[in-house]
């Protein structure tokens, strides 16, 4: 029964995608120039996307002032609301940087090489979620210039941060994984960042790609190295995934607020930002593959593969949502139940509460369904409602609890005022602005590894082939060739 | 000597009399505390104003008496150590009842006022209004220069220009010269009255005040023959029947009734509790249409429209005369006609009725009844008959003569004023104080015939309504910058002495009426002087310096209360009394209301009263036709809806307030808004009653018309800034409350609550050195709201203004919260402090990033503003949400004068830092150190925190627990005694005591 099953299957993939990636682009020279030219060329698209972030940017620059000049009191923060917009932002912009770094270096150790095409624009996108992530903590705070307070470092007073309180472990986790998210892009990016050297038009850049290329050579012992580096670096990199949320969810899961204490909230967190992540990974990869015509590199399979990923977590949120509910009943305690009974589904922020617990638990439910996976519309459409309902689901998590606490009588609403929104959406721009400036002078489908998958698919379809027979249809799908060095 | 000074207010009083901007201007809602400056005062200008008027005034003996030494408080030390705070002895009149104070001063500066222990006004507790009255001193939009027209004077000029006007000049009569006066009832005004009159025997005094207390006085006139004043002892009441009646919260005596009440109140609980034996617990009903602070702590409220309270009184009268058939005698006969009209329609359950006076004659000669203040004449003389019948008289009541000039006199009544003004026979019109033109009854017309008088001046600390309707105005001094005397509710003599010499260039209304009583017609004499010679002669001419400084240093004169009296009541005047007094609106009434924040409007200008929640409504920088919510859905109005209220052809606007446990067909609209004067806090904020309010009917009126106001087809909307949006329990169990009885059979019905929480960690050693606890009783606190006001003067806590509190971002460390119980349409209220619990495991401990909130040894939940980085998870954290944040930089742009009320000893907080209560940690550090210097230990009692220091009912306890022979342990060891969410396990230093209550058996299920 699982033999014909799986044949059609097979069938249905090879008419999907009859060669797995870069087929049809020619010699690794054209590949090269090919996956380089967005480099060298001009384009007027670009400048009006570009100008359009810019503005976007600069309200966040105008609201951020503004904050520092005046005080928290320009958001709409209140007691018993002392965090909503900023700290939303905040844990939504770090959720979708942990999809870059679990494209890479998750998938990479568990041998999932399809990654090669997607994880540069993936790493990036963390990479500039996470300067956005860590601006709001530090306005957030009263007095924003002695942000180093969370910070142990050896003061002359002695005073040391409180360990006991989630906060500087949380600067500690973002820190690091900033480090590490950069580190590890940046390592990646180095062969291209030489290759972009050695082909760019020009002397100003060949020298600023020569300078950040580190005087990469190509030579085998260089790769060698690299590889174990880069291995490293994604062994490392891998806890941090869970640990970095892990550690957000304790800003919250360490009070005793309703809504807030909760066992649940590492893994229920980390799955969330996977989740939020792989949409924006989606979100972003669509238009760029399509612009600059990258079906080839970025294939229907990649889109596939990521749908089903967000079709997993997805589900395992859906679960963590009827965990904390049914956990909030099951604790018998008055406070929890109100918060999870009646607060949220019944409260004055109900509408946001269902509209965000309807898209994200039914918006993936559409990825049963292969034609559905490999739609470039419905993906699109899904990812930003998947996108914009994750932004939801922390607004609903960090509001809805305070405002409706412990003692009736300071129960108050929380409504944003426009710094909150300019934050808000200024931070998209300024997330746009890094993005656009990526697209242009930074090489973002990672050349070297494109091509070396290639290279591998083909040798081993080859192989097969010399074995006996034709290939199986498994061996054109990249992502069951193994990516150790010992195989190769 | 002021160039500085007089530069600054001749650029201001330009752009008051002039600049079309300044309404605009004016128009923002933004307090002094966040608003800029108006080119004030200073404290180089205040410094130098403050030495060289010392200097000068031995040099200058025209404009000044020689120096005049002022006395510090009996008990401490004379000598001045800087940083030591002293304490001197005064008073504040309010009503024209004087309540002693001690005001805390700061080299020089008043910061605090508090209670002054010895008097018996206040027996060491101070209201609202005194707590709130140090900022006043130096509010800055006071008033700071005298002017003729618009163009600025000097006092001398204007004290000049008085000489000169009709009636007043050298040689007349005093015809056609008129005087409104405050009511009062200081003897240094009397004797000043006596004199003017002398001087000019045509000369016509009036005396008026919005709320005069004139009620009382008419029906004893009518009673008992002259005017007269009932006093009580609650402290020995066993039953108490409150007609109207927040005796507990307003009037004269209120502070000590609270403490009478609250203490008989206390020790029958104790006496349950088995910490303290105690005579019975006393009961109390209330019957009222709008909630007062009295009627929350009512063991029964009975719901009932203001108009119709003296139907329930008259029911009550004829029940009791019933049941004491025979010893009431010949008057029975006369009550029996007389209450034949207003009894009938009582809207009281008979049940009700007969429980109550069944339970008054069966406390005969140990109950109360008590009548509004404000209330009719008939009203206090159906109370005053209940108390005859009952017994009462002698024991729990007695009369004594008004302390009140010409208590309800002709001359209290302003109608022949203006009959006057009106045929032009006043020629000059003299006003010191008040502000008839905003609040005198709308029926006469006040502001139009004042029109009429050519000649008019006013002396008053505002340029006010009445200000700007005069020619000549010249402003008054502060009473902590004033001499003077007044009496007390029960006729005790009480002396104002000034705390700090006048910031600006103002005088005493006794000064303004010297100028007339002096010899020589002007100039006049300093106040100090006018005491001293006034008492001189009380004293016959040998009063000696150290019996002057004596009386001075303790703030009053003892022994000079009223004679008591037990006055035979004349039952034949009772029928006319009553006649007429029987007015069932048809329809929906009105109650116009003093306001327990604003007063009559002449704290408007305060911004810690305008931010101060009113004790019912919650409702801050507003008042509101409060109405409840069946009738609120009979008019299809909800709360903020805009009403239009119509009253015999005059109108006002306000929006509405939907309050559980109002009266259905009843609107209870506060007095003191609306204001239209330059006072710039409190101009545009809510509406002014008074344009309703007529002279026949001030207190109730109707039937009138309401309806709402559309704005282009929907309904006008004004939200109300209030600060607590909810006040329904959900089935929590943050109160706790039970009978006296049920008490007596399960005292240990809160243990679930008390007990520590079992916990995984070796306890916390606390039992070593000072462990500083509250507790807080529930059955005592009546809301009133003197614990906020004192909180805010003592540490310093800025206000937000309305958008502020519309987004609860209000600042108050320690604030009241209300909730009902019970059925929604006859709900009980229940008000409990709400201020930082100092939890020894404090929640908001362990997740401050920055160690900025700790634990001190002694179990202070410290706040370290120093530290502090403003992540506000402390208070997310916070179960009690008593953690405010500084959301913007409140104390930056405040007023020169403003920022001289700061309380030195309290560190003022930047913008983007936490803050919370304390426990008066300067007050505990300040008795330590005063304790280690002497080598002993912090006594019992030798710490108050200024909110147990203000409280009227001392609902407030603090200490150390680790004495074991201390209040603060008998309190907490009361079985009644719990701690709010106590599931928490964060074992809060602040314990509940729960609200216990005295229901009469015989009304088991009545509200």
């Amino acid at each position: 029964m699982a033999e014909p099953a799986r044949v059609a299957n097979a069938r249905e993939l090879q008419e999907l995608e009859p060669y797995p990636v870069a087929r049809g682009l020619g010699d690794d020279a054209a590949l090269t120039d090919r996956l380089l030219s967005p480099l060298w060329t001009r384009s007027r698209v670009w400048w009006i996307l570009f100008a359009i972030s810019g503005l976007l940017a600069l309200l966040f620059v105008v609201s951020a002032t503004y904050t520092i000049a005046v005080g928290i009191g320009a958001w709409g923060n209140n007691i018993p609301v002392a965090w909503a917009f900023a700290i939303t932002d905040f844990v939504w912009w770090i959720g979708i940087g942990h999809a870059g770094t679990f494209i890479s270096a998750f998938l990479i150790l568990l041998g999932q090489r399809w990654r090669a095409s997607v994880n540069r624009l993936a790493e990036a996108m963390t990479l500039f979620a996470l300067v956005n992530a860590g601006m709001f903590p530090i306005l957030h705070l009263g007095r924003p210039w002695f942000f180093y307070w969370l910070v142990p470092y050896p003061a002359t007073m002695k005073m040391w941060p409180n360990f006991r309180s989630a906060l500087p472990w949380d600067v500690a986790a973002i820190a690091t994984y900033f480090t590490v998210s950069l580190l590890f892009w940046y390592t990646g990016l180095v062969p291209d960042l030489a290759t972009a050297r050695d082909r760019a038009p020009g002397r100003v850049r060949r020298m600023v790609y020569g300078a950040f290329a580190l005087g990469w050579r190509g030579a085998g012992r260089q790769w060698r190295q690299y590889r174990v580096a880069y291995l490293i670096l994604a062994g490392l990199a891998t806890p941090l995934v869970i640990s970095v949320h892990s550690v957000v969810s304790l800003d919250f899961s360490i009070a005793q607020l309703p809504g807030w204490h909760s066992t649940i909230f590492p893994p229920y967190f980390v799955v969330g930002a996977i989740y939020s992540g792989l949409a924006m990974v989606l979100m972003l990869m669509l238009p760029v593959r399509r612009v600059f015509h990258l079906e080839d590199v970025i294939t229907r399979q990649h889109l596939d593969k990521i749908a089903k990923l967000i079709l997993a977590t997805g589900l395992m949120l859906a679960y963590s949502y009827m965990c904390e509910t049914f956990i909030a009943w099951y604790s018998g305690d008055q406070f929890e139940r109100y918060t999870y009974l009646f607060a949220r589904p019944q409260g004055p922020y109900a509408w946001i509460y269902w509209a965000m617990t309807a898209a994200n638990i039914l918006t993936p439910q559409l990825f049963w369904f292969r034609r559905l996976r490999t739609n470039v519309v419905v993906l699109f459409v899904a990812s930003v409602l998947i996108w914009a309902a994750m932004w939801a689901e922390r607004f609903v998590i960090i509001v809805t609890s305070l405002n409706r606490d412990f003692l009736p009588s300071s129960w108050h609403f929380y409504a944003p005022s426009w710094v909150d929104w300019g934050l808000l959406i200024g931070s998209i721009g300024v997330f746009f602005v890094l993005f656009f400036a990526f697209l242009r002078w930074v090489p973002f489908v990672p050349v070297s590894e494109v091509k070396r998958l290639r290279f591998e698919t083909r040798r081993e379809a080859k192989l097969e082939e010399a074995r006996g027979g034709h290939a199986p249809p498994e061996a054109r799908d990249a992502s069951h060739i193994r990516l150790t060095e010992g195989e190769e | 000597m002021s160039d500085e000074l007089r530069h600054g207010y001749w650029r201001s009083l330009a752009d008051l009399l002039g600049a079309a901007g300044l309404r605009e201007d004016a128009l923002r809602e933004f307090p002094a505390g966040v608003d800029e400056s108006p080119g004030g005062m200073s404290r180089r200008a205040f410094m130098k104003l403050l030495g060289a008027s010392a200097a000068l005034a031995g040099l200058d003996a025209c404009t000044r008496a020689p120096a005049e030494k002022i006395l510090p408080y009996g008990r401490q030390a004379p000598e001045l150590t800087p940083g030591i705070p002293l304490h001197y002895a005064t008073s504040m009149v309010v009503g024209g009842y004087a309540t002693g104070l001690l005001v805390e001063s700061h080299e020089g500066r008043p910061t605090k006022v508090e209670g002054n222990p010895e008097h018996p006004a206040s027996l060491g507790a101070a209201g609202v209004y005194e707590q709130a009255s140090v900022l006043q001193l130096y509010d800055p939009y006071r008033a700071r220069n005298a002017r003729e027209g618009r163009t600025p004077k000097r006092w001398d000029d204007f004290a000049r220009a008085l000489g000169t006007m009709p009636g007043v000049q050298t040689g007349a009569s005093g015809a056609g010269l008129h005087f409104i006066l405050r009511p009062t009832s200081s003897p240094l005004t009397a004797t000043l009255v006596a004199r003017i009159r002398e001087r000019y025997p045509d000369a016509q005094i009036h005396f008026y005040a919005p709320f005069d207390g004139r009620s009382g006085a008419a029906s004893s006139r009518a009673l008992f023959g002259s005017a007269l004043l009932a006093q009580h002892d609650f402290s020995r009441a066993r039953v108490v029947l409150a007609l109207d009646s927040d005796f507990m919260a307003s009037g004269p005596f209120s502070l000590r009734y609270a403490r009478d009440f609250a203490g008989r109140r206390h020790s029958g609980i104790s006496r349950v509790s088995g910490t303290a034996p105690g005579p019975d617990m006393n009961r109390l009903y209330a019957v009222e249409g709008m909630w007062s602070p009295t009627g929350t702590l009512a063991d029964h409220r009975l719901r009932v429209r203001s108009g119709e309270v003296a139907s329930v009184a008259a029911a009550v009268l004829g029940t009791v005369m019933k049941l004491r058939e025979g010893s009431a005698g010949s008057a029975a006969e006369a009550v029996d006609g007389a209450l034949a009209p207003v009894a009938v329609d009582a809207p009281a359950p008979r049940a009700w009725v007969d429980a109550v006076a069944r339970d008054l004659v069966d406390a005969a000669g140990s109950g109360i009844v008590i009548a509004g203040h404000e209330q009719t004449p008939a009203l206090h003389a159906l109370a005053s008959a209940l108390n005859q019948v009952l017994g009462n008289v002698g024991h729990t009541v007695w009369y004594g003569a008004s302390p009140i000039i010409e208590h309800g006199e002709s001359s209290h009544d302003l109608a022949p004023l203006l009959d006057a003004m009106r045929a032009g026979e006043v020629q000059t019109l003299v006003i010191a104080g008040g502000n008839p033109v905003y609040d005198a009854p709308a029926d006469l017309g006040f502001a139009q015939a004042m029109k009429s008088v050519r000649h008019t001046a006013y002396v008053g600390m505002y340029e006010n309504e009445t200000a700007a309707a005069c020619r000549w105005f010249a402003p008054e001094s502060h009473y902590l910058e004033s001499w003077g005397d007044a009496r007390a509710y029960d006729g005790t003599i009480s002396l104002v002495q000034p705390l700090i010499a006048p910031l600006y260039d103002t005088r005493t209304a006794d000064e303004l009426l010297a100028v007339f009583a002096g010899p020589d017609g002007a100039g006049g004499t300093g106040a100090h002087s006018l005491l001293r010679e006034s008492w001189r002669d009380r004293a016959g001419g040998t009063f000696e310096e150290r019996g002057w400084e004596a009386i001075v240093g303790r703030g009053l004169v003892p022994d000079t209360q009223a004679e008591r009296l037990s006055p035979s009541l004349r039952w034949s005047a009772l029928p006319s009394l009553l006649a007429g007094s029987a007015r069932r609106t048809d329809g929906i009434e009105i109650v116009f209301e003093r306001d327990p924040r604003v007063y009559d409007g002449s704290f408007a200008n305060n911004v810690w009263l305008q931010e101060l929640p009113d004790p019912a409504t919650k409702v801050t920088w507003d008042n509101a036709a409060v109405m409840s919510p069946a009738t609120a859905a009979k008019l299809g109005v909800s709360t903020g809806d805009v009403v239009k209220i119509s009253l015999r052809g005059r109108g006002l606007r306000a929006p509405a307030f939907e309050l559980p446990g109002h009266a259905d067909d009843a609107i209870t609209l506060r007095l003191g808004y609306g204001r239209d004067g330059a006072e710039e806090v409190a101009r545009g904020v809510g509406a002014n009653g008074y344009l309703l309010r007529t002279r026949e009917a001030p207190h109730v009126d109707g039937p009138v018309q309401v309806e709402r106001v559309l704005d282009g087809g929907s309904a006008e909307r004004h939200e109300l800034a209030t600060t607590q949006m909810h006040w329904r329990l959900h089935g929590r169990e943050i109160i706790r409350q039970t009978t006296i009885d049920e008490y007596r059979r399960d005292p240990d019905f809160t243990s679930a609550q008390s007990a520590r929480q079992p916990s995984l960690y070796e306890p916390h050693d606390y039992a070593k050195g000072d462990q500083w606890a509250m507790t807080i009783d529930l059955s005592k606190c009546t809301g009133c709201g003197a614990c906020m006001v004192a909180c805010q003067a003592e540490n310093n806590i800025p206000v937000v203004g309305r958008e502020g509190v519309l987004n609860s971002r209000e600042m108050h460390w320690l604030r009241i919260d209300r909730y009902f119980t019970g059925r929604e349409d006859e709900p009980e209220a229940v008000m409990q402090p709400m201020l930082c619990q100092h939890c020894e495991k404090a929640p908001c401990e362990y997740v401050c990033p920055v160690n900025a909130t700790v634990h001190s040894r002694d179990g202070l939940n410290e706040m370290v503003y120093n530290r502090c980085v403003g992540t506000r998870f402390c208070s997310n954290n916070c179960p009690y949400k008593v953690r405010r944040f500084n959301w913007f930089d409140y104390n930056r742009e405040i007023a020169e004068t403003v920022e001289m009320v700061k309380n030195p000893d309290v560190t003022v907080r930047e913008r983007g830092v936490m803050e919370k209560c304390s426990f008066c940690v300067q007050r505990i550090r300040r008795a330590q150190t005063a304790a280690e210097l002497e080598g002993r230990g912090v006594e019992d009692g030798e710490v108050v925190t200024a909110c147990q220091q203000a409280c009227p009912t001392q609902a407030i306890v603090f200490g150390s627990y680790t004495d074991p022979d201390s209040n603060i342990v008998r309190s907490l060891l009361e079985k009644r005694s719990y701690t709010v969410l106590h599931e928490l396990g964060t074992s809060p230093r602040v314990r509940y005591l729960a609200r216990i209550t005295n229901p009469n058996p015989a009304l088991e299920g009545e509200a």
